[in-house]
């Protein structure tokens, strides 16, 4: 129904998206107000287990390591302690076919706990990429995401984040811009970046 | 580069594929045979089956729900529900990993790349069924016109005999459901659904008459 609604606003968008304006999109909020970091260590990981899901959550643990104080874990680490990484984890979304139809309520909390407590990490960032949509015949695709991060001991939901990366341009330089303004958002709303630093 | 707000964005993804796929001609020409045996002499014991999602994706997973219901309902084979599937197998779906090696004329492709043949056993051994009917829904594409959009789904798959581990069926078709003037009331994901369920039903349709298992 949404996409009657915004027929008229559909041209310019795409004239834009095609142009190469825009190589991402990222929206992180924290949805504790009041929230406080208790803990350095933290640990990114992908919510299904599609190629382009895994190597985002594995990217933007790098990324996250490079641009702040989080104590990131490895992906040696996460497989060690989640013996079946990478699992599908239920996320907060309705379906996923052509878009992510996100509902922030929904999600697989208990699994997620579980995870999060094997991994004995202060934080835990899920992302679910569960598609790659391309234009027909073309070589740039885009991978929309969403995210949550969530704090130890009651896996408590700290932010919530919608990501749109680019993909499939040489030398993937659009996924890496999409994936440092992420891990930029992450440790800056979490006032964990090494600016920060005092 | 400037930065789009991401709801801008996700609408335009959206309208994107929906734009440039008007001018795709996505259905034509395509292979529709949505049960086709290897072999076409042999015949089929009507036993145990369990259909698998190729990956952990909706289209797969809602695409084996169906082909599961139609089989349960309408075919003499015991079929394994998804529930038990996911009973047996812990980790299910799995990725099974499609062949980047199949052309585009094969009526009788083998989709999974022969490295997974392993991973299918190992789930044939815990399922203890006679025949796995891997399954995928490989492609997703949208047309838009003046009069409304049409989903087109491409569901692929293999069906393996067991013992043997013989790859005795090939699927590779294509569906589509068009949107009405309904649209206007329904969820965003209604002719997607709708789609991959006319793909089971003519999936099923098939398996039938190839294995001659229709309930009497």
């Amino acid at each position: 129904m949404r996409s009657h609604l915004y027929g008229s606003v559909l041209s310019v968008l795409v004239l834009l998206l095609c142009s190469g304006c825009a190589h991402y999109s990222v929206d992180l909020n924290l949805t504790d107000s009041n929230f406080k970091s208790k803990g350095k260590s933290i640990a990114v990981i992908s919510g299904t287990k599609e190629p382009q899901n895994v190597a985002l959550a594995k990217l933007i643990g790098d990324s996250l390591k490079k641009s702040s104080r989080y104590q990131v874990a490895s992906p040696a680490q996460i497989s060690q302690a989640v013996a079946t990484y990478p699992q599908t984890i239920k996320g907060p979304y309705k379906s996923a076919y052509l878009f992510i139809d996100t509902d922030w309520e929904l999600g697989d909390r208990k699994k997620i706990s579980d995870i999060q407590s094997r991994l004995g990490v202060d934080y835990l960032l899920v992302i679910w990429a569960p598609i790659a949509v391309y234009q027909q015949g073309g070589d740039i695709g885009h991978v929309p995401a969403v995210a949550q991060l969530f704090e130890r001991p009651n896996t408590k939901e700290i932010a919530q984040m919608t990501l749109i990366v680019a993909v499939g341009d040489e030398g993937s330089l659009y996924l890496k811009e999409g994936v440092d303004e992420a891990a930029r958002q992450l440790a800056e709303k979490t006032s964990m970046a090494i600016a920060a630093k005092k | 580069m400037k930065k789009m707000s991401i709801n801008t964005l996700q609408r335009t993804a959206r309208y994107f594929i929906s734009v440039t796929l008007l001018f795709a001609l996505v259905a034509c020409g395509a292979i529709n045979k949505p049960f086709n045996p290897i072999d076409g002499k042999r015949s089929f014991k009507p036993s145990s089956i369990a259909v698998i999602s190729g990956s952990d994706r909706d289209g797969d997973v809602q695409l084996a729900g169906f082909v599961t219901k139609g089989l349960t309902e309408r075919s003499s084979f015991r079929v394994l529900s998804q529930k038990e599937i996911e009973k047996r197998l812990p980790n299910y779906p799995a990725m099974i990993t499609i062949s980047a090696d199949v052309k585009d004329d094969d009526e009788k492709a083998i989709w999974f790349k022969p490295s997974e043949k392993e991973k299918l056993n190992a789930m044939q051994a815990k399922l203890k069924v006679d025949y796995l009917f891997v399954i995928w829904n490989s492609q997703l594409t949208l047309v838009t016109s003046r009069n409304g959009s049409t989903y087109y789904v491409y569901p692929i798959g293999n069906m393996i005999e067991y013992p043997g581990s013989k790859v005795v069926a090939s699927t590779r078709s294509v569906d589509h459901s068009s949107t009405s003037i309904l649209a206007l009331f329904r969820s965003a994901d209604y002719y997607i659904v709708d789609a991959l369920k006319d793909a089971a039903e003519n999936i099923v349709d098939e398996f039938l008459d190839i294995t001659k298992s229709k309930k009497s």
